[in-house]
């Protein structure tokens, strides 16, 4: 059984679902709160890697590459609840299926917006801020 | 028991790191299918825990070696990745992994493959015992073999090992032979006598 990603309705506008990041709260236990920063360090991190390598397949239009960058920073996304993050990873991992490069470059784009918004909220929570 | 897990990217690492260590488990982590190949080949693991994609060698390779070598003991394969579907789960059996959970995997369904494959190690180990005992014969002392054969220790040591049966006098019976001490030679044989003569 896979856990449903799609972004719970308290926050319509957070980069980061709630409920998932209860999750990893939950997982992380109260005997170290630490492990759940690092987890989103984590993320912060393998999700550039992934962009770096999405955004070289998309400049050499290299299809199988694009769609190992695109699902590998898709199941991490799933991972820290980052929805829309998602959501957009799917597509271009069809387009890069369907090899076709002008919704590639549409998507990649979508994409940087959304990884800054994701990048910043991380941030936030880091810093001891909301959510 | 210790487990291996193999994950390339750091954010399912940690948490599966987090699961493990909330469900009690010893692990250790390796960044990739080749770095776990090498950690199994040092020491044994009843349990593997391993992502599908990854570079160098991938978890479906990282199956297959584990399973092209015999090892004396069994190890359960999980394959816990982001790739779902049939085609995928179906290639991941056939590979050898003995179970697939998708990522984001619920923890209580992790806890519960690990605790299967716990069963499933504790029974190999029985059947690798039951293996191991020969039924023998208490008056002829004859081993039964395949198919309700029953043969001589020689002929069986023949046939199954690679032991070449020579025969040699210990040094007790050659000094009783030597000096003819058939009180000896008596002692000696009485635990095979005292075998033949139970019902």
């Amino acid at each position: 059984m896979q856990t449903q990603i799609t972004p719970s309705t308290t926050s319509a506008t957070a980069a980061l679902d709630p409920q998932a990041l209860q999750r990893l709260r939950d997982m992380a236990g109260s005997d170290d709160p630490e492990l759940f920063s690092l987890v989103l360090q984590m993320f912060q991190q393998d999700a550039g890697h992934c962009l770096t390598h999405l955004r070289e397949a998309i400049a050499s239009q290299n299809a199988d590459q694009l769609q190992k960058a695109a699902h590998a920073l898709k199941g991490a996304s799933a991972q820290v609840g980052a929805c829309r993050l998602v959501l957009v990873c799917r597509s271009l991992e069809e387009v890069g299926l369907a090899a076709n490069w002008i919704n590639a470059v549409a998507l990649r784009d979508q994409l940087e917006v959304e990884f800054q918004r994701v990048h910043a909220e991380i941030d936030t929570i880091l810093a001891g801020g909301p959510a | 028991m210790k487990l291996l897990i193999a994950d390339d990217m750091g954010t399912h690492r940690t948490i599966l790191s987090m699961s493990l260590k909330k469900l009690g488990h010893e692990f250790v982590a390796a960044e990739d299918g080749q770095q776990a190949w090498e950690m199994f080949q040092k020491q044994f693991f009843p349990i593997v825990v391993t992502d599908w994609q990854m570079p160098r060698l991938d978890g479906i390779g990282l199956c297959r070696r584990i399973r092209q070598e015999p090892h004396e003991q069994y190890t359960y394969i999980l394959v816990l990745t982001t790739l779902d579907g049939r085609m995928n789960y179906l290639e991941a059996i056939d590979a050898g992994a003995d179970d697939f959970l998708v990522k984001p995997y619920e923890e209580d369904l992790l806890a519960a493959r690990l605790l299967v494959g716990q069963r499933i190690g504790s029974l190999m180990t029985k059947v690798k015992h039951f293996e191991g005992m020969l039924p023998m014969c208490p008056t002829c002392r004859k081993i039964r073999a395949e198919d309700d054969h029953w043969m001589r220790v020689e002929q069986y040591f023949a046939k199954y090992t690679k032991a070449n049966i020579v025969h040699g006098s210990c040094p007790e019976c050659s000094k009783a032979l030597q000096v003819s001490d058939r009180g000896l030679l008596k002692r000696l044989r009485a635990p095979l006598l005292a075998a033949s003569s139970r019902p």
